[in-house]
């Protein structure tokens, strides 16, 4: 068995996959508000990067940020779990597969460091001064940096224990917290070179140790890369249907509170199976309150009226479209379908539990912007009509789905 | 004996190609009927027609006398179902597993409180209340089916090769309640591979193969038709499978 080649054929498999999805994401009309408002986006950072007061120590935060995207590594192998059973006599000869996989992991998170750093230029340009080091040497030695995190963080994956793997991860992440802020400060050469060495010293240590003493452990290879996969789909999930998919569970205890408020009737069912699932299943209350408190943040910090409506709006429709996914969360249960329950009463309660979430990110984004000091009556009156239009729309979209799909759940 | 299930001629599948040729059996109150056959004889089709997640091409299946496209809900609220693979909500611990089952059910809370207790400490399960399904192991989670099926205490159980993964001990306790509910006025309809538990517990058995009956009746009626006097339910059952009474 050339195990190369079986890397080739998920690699290509993942690509088609990938491809295909992408195809339905760029036709979809979502693309085109994320590009809107990245446009808008880099028109207040242009406006932000002007007001910079002279004390801001400009270097620490970007190296704050900076050691965020290079010390987080993400390893995919496109393992599947039948390869625990299958692949696991043969990882003698798994070498190859691995290596591939390396190389796919490194150069993409190279490829994003590429980009992160080209979004911090003009803010590094803003405080360059006589020592600084040239913006394109830092870039280079920033993925070199990712390199050497995903090189390092491979080899720790091999480790017994998950507590070994977290002490690997604080020192990855104090090393390249440390060199990063000495690249960006323009500390001496010496220095670097010095920081440098050390650097590779310990990711030759390191490989040597594993290749001597562990082996690869699959199962934990297997929970990344479900998690990956997992994420990878939750975001095409925003655009289009995707068959479920294994989560992870959080117990959350209010979720268990908030049900205990709920009539003991058949009516019921849905509302509990809705709210669970909403607060543990782990991909919507995350998503629902990142987007709620940046939501917030942004609506807060930007100046005009008109964009301050629009930011709410788009905020809103973000957050209904997230949101959507979850009437099917449970469509693969046939158990469900056998309840002696009518199939409206899901659809019914099912936008109650949606609309309710989208009202309370409304009442908050306006208390928002009346505390922001715009009080007129025209924001308010038009507020009001765009979320009533997006109440319309999660409501269509909701019902809509009980023709196409079976039972409507 | 009231009948609780009525299967009259039913001829279905899932393309235009039907799985299932002219099917009809009955299973009556206060009785066990055994569903036995070899992988991809019809035994989880059969049991699809029957939950009315599939609709027969032909013919008809009544249950209390109603068919599930009359009300589909009144129709399912009288029977539960034990799958043959678990299907568990994932983000829900057993104890609430239980509770929903209860109320889709419409089983009162006091009665549902007193029934789960009961049927946690039997299959020891007490201690995982409030795990989520995770945490299970596989002969845990057909648990929690069955404990969900026999919470309801419904007029009719169908259950799907319900002893993968049990434990002898939960396997005993299962057929322990099966045989309660059955003298209290239930019916089952048990599709299995056990064939010693089937000739032990079932009062009848309907014997599939390639989508047809082949043979259905009690033990000694089945050893008439088969033209086997001494014969155990073993042997009819792999000439059967050979297709000799086809």
């Amino acid at each position: 068995m050339d195990s190369r080649k079986l890397w080739n054929a998920r690699f290509q498999a993942f690509l088609q996959l990938f491809l295909q999805y992408m195809r339905l994401i760029l036709n979809s009309g979502l693309l085109f508000s994320l590009l809107f408002a990245v446009v808008i986006g880099s028109y207040y950072y242009s406006l932000l990067l002007k007001q910079i007061p002279d004390g801001l120590p400009v270097s620490l935060l970007i190296a704050i940020v900076m050691t965020y995207a290079l010390a987080k590594v993400n390893v995919r192998t496109f393992l599947k779990k039948a390869d625990l059973v299958y692949l696991l006599p043969a990882e003698e000869r798994m070498k190859s597969y691995f290596a591939a996989a390396l190389i796919y992991n490194a150069s993409l998170q190279m490829a994003a460091t590429l980009l992160i750093a080209i979004v911090f230029a003009p803010l590094y340009a803003v405080q360059m001064d006589e020592h600084s080091h040239p913006y394109a040497m830092i870039v280079v030695l920033l993925m070199l940096i990712k390199l050497w995190n995903v090189i390092v963080h491979w080899q720790a994956l091999k480790l017994n224990s998950s507590r070994l793997v977290m002490r690997e991860t604080i020192l990855r992440v104090f090393a390249t917290f440390v060199s990063v802020y000495l690249l960006l400060i323009g500390a001496d050469a010496q220095y670097l070179l010095i920081v440098g060495g050390i650097l590779l010293a310990f990711l030759l240590y390191a490989a040597r140790k594993a290749s001597r003493e562990h082996l690869i452990k699959w199962e934990r290879l297997l929970d990344h890369e479900q998690q990956l996969a997992a994420r990878f789909y939750k975001f095409v999930n925003a655009f289009v249907d995707v068959p479920a998919l294994t989560q992870r569970v959080k117990p959350r205890k209010w979720s268990k509170g908030l049900a205990s408020f709920l009539r003991h009737h058949p009516a019921s069912v849905p509302y509990i199976l809705y709210i669970h699932a909403f607060f543990r299943s782990g991909q919507y209350f995350g998503i629902y309150v990142r987007l709620a408190v940046i939501g917030a943040i942004v609506l807060a910090v930007l100046p005009f009226q008109s964009g301050k409506l629009f930011g709410a709006v788009l905020f809103i429709y973000l957050t209904a479209v997230q949101l959507l996914p979850l009437q099917h969360h449970f469509s693969a249960r046939e158990m469900l379908k056998l309840y002696p329950i009518d199939r409206q009463t899901y659809v019914q309660r099912f936008q109650h539990v949606i609309l309710t979430l989208l009202i309370a990110e409304s009442i908050l984004f306006f208390a928002v912007i009346l505390a922001a000091g715009d009080s007129s009556a025209w924001t308010a009156g038009s507020f009001l009509i765009v979320n009533f239009a997006i109440f319309l729309y999660v409501k269509k979209a909701s019902n809509k789905k009980v023709g196409t799909t079976s039972n409507g759940l | 004996m009231e009948k609780i299930l009525e299967v009259r001629e039913v001829t279905g599948g899932y393309t235009s190609r039907p799985v299932l040729h002219n099917l009809s059996f009955d299973v009556y109150a206060g009785e066990m009927v055994g569903l036995i056959g070899l992988n991809g004889a019809g035994k989880s089709t059969t049991i699809k027609h029957v939950l009315g997640l599939m609709e027969p091409m032909s013919g008809s299946i009544k249950i209390k006398g109603m068919r599930c496209s009359e009300s589909p809900e009144a129709y399912r609220s009288h029977f539960t179902y034990i799958p043959e693979t678990p299907q568990l909500y994932e983000e829900l611990t057993l104890w609430e597993h239980l509770e929903v089952t209860a109320m889709a059910y419409r089983v009162d809370e006091k009665t549902f409180k007193r029934r789960a207790e009961k049927l946690l400490k039997e299959f020891r399960m007490e201690k995982m209340k409030h795990w989520f399904p995770n945490e299970f192991s596989k002969g845990m989670r057909q648990k929690v089916m069955i404990l969900c099926a026999l919470l309801v205490e419904p007029d009719l159980y169908i259950v799907d090769e319900p002893f993968v993964g049990l434990d002898p001990l939960a396997i005993q306790s299962f057929l322990n309640w099966m045989v309660q509910f059955k003298e209290q006025g239930a019916g089952v309809l048990m599709s299995t591979h056990i064939l010693a538990a089937a000739e032990q517990y079932c009062d009848r058995l309907i014997v599939l193969h390639e989508g047809k009956i082949v043979l259905q009746g009690t033990l000694p009626e089945l050893r008439k038709q088969a033209e086997m006097p001494q014969a155990s339910l073993n042997d009819i059952y792999l000439k059967a499978a050979e297709g000799a009474f086809s």
